[in-house]
């Protein structure tokens, strides 16, 4: 009965009583993991919970009224707009050349951004530290060159959040800007040439407004990610003082000051989903639409004079920021103490040996394989839920489900962390002190990740093959099964990869949610360092998380190669780069 | 004749736009019905409804005495449901499936045992003279043979009618041609309900035992293509079956009334008014350089190969007439020619 009175109102005529379950269930996981801990920590921001009605703003003007919550939303914008104009800079600019001029080592730069896109951004603040830190490398380099060395670099710093950020960022744009300048269309680039403009002159006047679209999009994506990082002030900034929203966030419940965690939680929110929808707006608007299927081969810039200079700047950028740091985590993992010279008698595997005697690392690298997978799974299973409902059915409000499931993409890890405390350590849902709180949190943040990654396949379907099937007989679900599903498997499987990849770097989310005996990777990382100073400890989890990533990315590419006809599919990946 | 598929009062909104208005018809049993008409005139929309695929906003559909669709009391038979078959224009193979998997689908989701479904796959796969082929992949086939796998599919579960979707559209002229053939073979020998729909006139007119001209959503004209060939309702009918000379006595793009028109008019004693045009087809125009009522010039010699046709201009207008090919009249020249018909529309 119940069922026929929600096929005859809700859904269009031809459903059955298979799709309305599917759709109910679904509708219900998505409400449950994502909606419910986010309006959680809204209500609860505003004086509303389940067990108090209090309706007020109280909590938003203590906070403006507080200068040190203004400072922190201050150093937040700031490092957010600097780092992401640096990584466009450097994103962009070797994209260029890269894609534009007749650079002799391209297969460096491809190689080296791939590296970069490898490393978390934490353990590029660790080794940032390593080298820097007073008695790190470059003081005792310096030290054994001059006699009396004073070393007065200052190790903590938002300039030093601001150029790893900005590092750890530039491979996506990167990606994207390479994108889009291989598809512009080169004929408008051949007219300007043949209208008598220069080559230099083409690129600033024909190229650049060609691509200025995607580079502003991508640069507000940047941002929005930037302003969203925890791992990287949290250990490079803090440290002297300095807080950003994040930090400030984990300090406050540090504090045990929830309310105050809560309500900065929702200021982050609100400035990280709004300029995420920015992003999306823009990039869905792109005014110059310019792909060309039968381009001619570009005629490539000849760097001549300038050769030297590309080659050495472009050559020492990336030494500096990706293979130092990896040859310094590497170099330290090896040691068995970190400020030991790299010598014979120095050198030791003991530091990954310890990865798999201690306890609590075994314990760590056990746990965030299991929640990632388990997450992954989940997430992957829901997001499939989703898209029956929303691209199979439309069913009435799945394009609002579709919607709200995909806003934890646009979330910093922070919020999410908080908006679970709030969700499910309350009286009725108590999960805090188990790992479910971390794989529920995880599925929400994965979610995202496996739509985005699946829909692009979805739409770039023929829908007759969906058709066809009904036709022979089969009903909507049994077609989802046997015709739609067989089509998603790549996709499936490197949407699983991503939130494999992130699961593995994630750290604000197990931070705030981890109890004793659910310790991940992140966890780990982020207190061995301030626990023991371990330097040479955190090293070996991070070239352990590297390689890692490193041969999942390998696998990545390797499937999305594979299913090359299927554009779309693999262009959610640099969404996994979560912070 | 039994009637197969009814439709009643059918109207098809896409937001504001009318895709098919208020149409009513009916398939016969073993006919081969074909629906033709411009792109977006509503036919796709009509086919894709009386499937499933497509919910009408009025209307009701019934197929074999069971009603499938009605708009007043909400309710619809899934496509599943309907044992009907689809042929679409690029074929809608799946690719994970092999020939063999594609084409026992339909059997598999009915639960046929295993027996009976490799049976009868050979025996559609030979029906479709692609019995040697039930291993392969759909990439691995030419057009024409994906053609035929997507027949043999829609065949298997003995459909109460079988809708094609301008399935030859996608193939070369000789081609086509062939399974054109293999179609009416196969429709006859099985006697099959078929309603093809098709922009193609001449491939409607050479299959169908009867068709249907569509245009902007509504029926133009319903009959035997000779019926509709030689006897049009409308000057748009006339001209999108088969070439034909349209004489208006007025028109948008001529400002004076060809004199032709008159002279027509008076030499048949057709009773004409304003909106009266009349229609010649290019072979009812007959050309010899001695005799004939009429006298023009040749202005343009276009060789078809077994036929020709000649421009020719009559004062005010210009005419298209066709002859066979061993005619040889020379551009530039005088011909004399007779009107043998006209239709008035």
């Amino acid at each position: 009965m119940v069922i026929k009175i929600i096929k005859s109102y809700l859904l269009n005529l031809n459903a059955n009583k298979s799709s309305i379950i599917t759709g109910i269930i679904t509708y219900s996981l998505v409400a449950l993991l994502v909606s419910y801990p986010l309006a959680t920590l809204i209500f609860n921001s505003l004086g509303i919970s389940i067990v108090s009605w209090n309706p007020n703003i109280d909590s938003y003007r203590t906070i403006f009224s507080n200068a040190d919550n203004w400072i922190a939303l201050k150093n937040t914008i700031y490092i957010g707009v600097v780092a992401t104009f640096l990584s466009l800079l450097f994103g962009s600019s070797l994209a260029w050349v890269v894609t534009r001029t007749n650079f002799k080592y391209k297969k460096f730069i491809k190689f080296n951004v791939f590296l970069t896109l490898c490393i978390p951004s934490y353990v590029y603040a660790v080794a940032w530290i390593d080298i820097f830190r007073r008695n790190g490398r470059l003081d005792r380099t310096l030290g054994a060159i001059f006699e009396n060395f004073d070393y007065i670099f200052n190790t903590y710093s938002l300039t030093a959040v601001i150029i790893v950020l900005s590092i750890n960022m530039y491979p996506v744009v990167f990606m994207a800007v390479s994108n889009a300048l291989n598809n512009a269309n080169r004929s408008l680039e051949d007219a300007s040439m043949l209208s008598g403009a220069s080559r230099l002159k083409t690129t600033f006047k024909i190229t650049l407004p060609l691509i200025a679209p995607t580079i502003f999009s991508i640069g507000l994506f940047v941002f929005s990610r930037i302003i969203a990082n925890f791992g990287v002030p949290a250990a490079l900034a803090f440290p002297s003082g300095v807080e950003v929203l994040t930090t400030r966030v984990l300090s406050s419940l540090n504090n045990l000051q929830l309310q105050l965690a809560t309500t900065l939680s929702v200021l982050l929110l609100v400035l990280s989903v709004a300029v995420f929808y920015w992003h999306k707006y823009v990039m869905k608007n792109k005014r110059y639409t310019t792909i060309s299927s039968s381009s001619s081969k570009p005629q490539l810039i000849e760097l001549k004079n300038s050769k030297v200079l590309v080659t050495t700047s472009v050559i020492s950028f990336q030494f500096f920021t990706s293979i130092l740091p990896f040859i310094t985590l590497f170099s330290t993992s090896i040691v068995s103490r970190a400020h030991l010279p790299l010598s014979f008698q120095n050198l030791t595997l003991s530091n990954f040996l310890g990865l798999f005697q201690n306890p609590i690392a075994l314990r760590g690298i056990r746990n965030s394989i299991a929640f990632g997978i388990v997450g992954a799974g989940v997430a992957i299973i829901i997001a499939l839920g989703i898209i029956f409902v929303s691209y199979k059915t439309k069913m009435f409000g799945s394009k609002f489900i579709e919607t709200v499931s995909s806003l934890p993409m646009a979330c910093p890890s922070v919020v999410l962390g908080i908006a679970a405390i709030l969700a499910w350590s309350s009286s009725t849902f108590n999960i805090y002190g188990t790992p479910w709180i971390i794989i529920i949190t995880y599925v929400s943040l994965f979610i995202p990740i496996a739509l985005k990654n699946l829909v692009g396949i979805i739409e770039s379907q023929d829908p007759s093959l969906d058709s066809a099937a009904r036709i022979s007989g089969a009903s909507k679900l049994r077609t989802f099964r046997d015709i739609t599903l067989p089509s998603l498997k790549g996709g499936i499987f490197s949407a699983g990869l991503m939130a494999f990849i992130i699961a593995l770097r994630e750290i604000p989310i197990s931070l705030l949610l981890f109890s004793y005996g659910n310790e991940t990777i992140g966890v780990l990382m982020f207190n061995v360092r301030s626990d023991f100073g371990g330097t040479e400890f955190v090293s070996a989890i991070s070239v352990l998380v590297i390689s890692l990533t490193v041969l999942l990315r390998i696998v990545l590419k390797h499937i999305s190669k594979k299913q090359r006809n299927n554009k779309n599919a693999s262009s959610g990946g640099f969404y996994a780069n979560s912070n | 004749m039994l009637t197969q598929i009814e439709i009643k009062n059918f109207t098809k909104k896409y937001n504001e736009n009318t895709a098919v208005n208020s149409v009513s018809l009916s398939v016969y049993k073993g006919e081969f019905l074909a629906i033709v008409g411009p792109s977006g005139c509503g036919k796709s929309t009509l086919l894709r409804s009386i499937a499933g695929l497509e919910t009408p906003n009025e209307g009701e559909i019934i197929i074999e005495d069971n009603l499938v669709f009605s708009s007043s009391t909400k309710y619809s038979v899934p496509p599943e449901k309907r044992d009907i078959a689809l042929v679409f224009q690029n074929y809608a193979l799946w690719p994970h499936y092999s020939v063999f998997d594609n084409v026992a689908y339909p059997l598999k989701i009915r639960k046929v045992p295993k027996k009976e479904i490799r049976q009868k796959v050979h025996q559609f796969l030979s029906l479709v003279k692609l019995a040697d082929k039930e291993e392969r992949y759909p990439h691995e086939l030419s057009g024409g043979e994906q053609q035929r796998v997507a027949l043999a599919r829609a065949l298997i579960m003995s459909p109460k009618v079988l809708l094609l979707d301008e399935p030859l559209s996608n193939l070369d002229a000789k081609l086509r041609e062939q399974m054109q053939t293999e179609l009416v073979r196969i429709q006859k020998s099985l006697n099959l309900t078929v309603v093809h729909v098709t922009h193609d006139q001449s491939e409607a007119m050479e299959l169908a035992d009867r068709m249907i001209v569509m245009n902007h959503g509504e029926i133009s004209q319903v009959g035997t293509p000779k019926e509709i060939y030689n006897n049009p309702v409308s000057p748009f009918v006339a001209n999108f079956i088969g070439k034909t000379n349209l004489i208006a006595r007025k028109s948008k793009s001529i400002k004076t009334t060809p004199l032709l028109f008159d002279e027509l008019a008076t030499s048949m004693h057709i009773n004409a008014n304003e909106n009266t045009v009349l229609s010649v087809r290019p072979e009812d125009i007959s050309l010899s350089l001695k005799y004939g009522e009429y006298k023009g010039r040749i202005e343009r010699v276009i060789y078809h190969g077994s036929t020709t046709q000649y421009l020719v201009k009559y004062k005010n207008i210009e005419l298209i007439a066709q002859t066979k090919s061993d005619s040889n009249f020379n551009q530039g020249s005088y011909v004399y020619f007779s009107i043998e018909r006209v239709v008035v529309l």
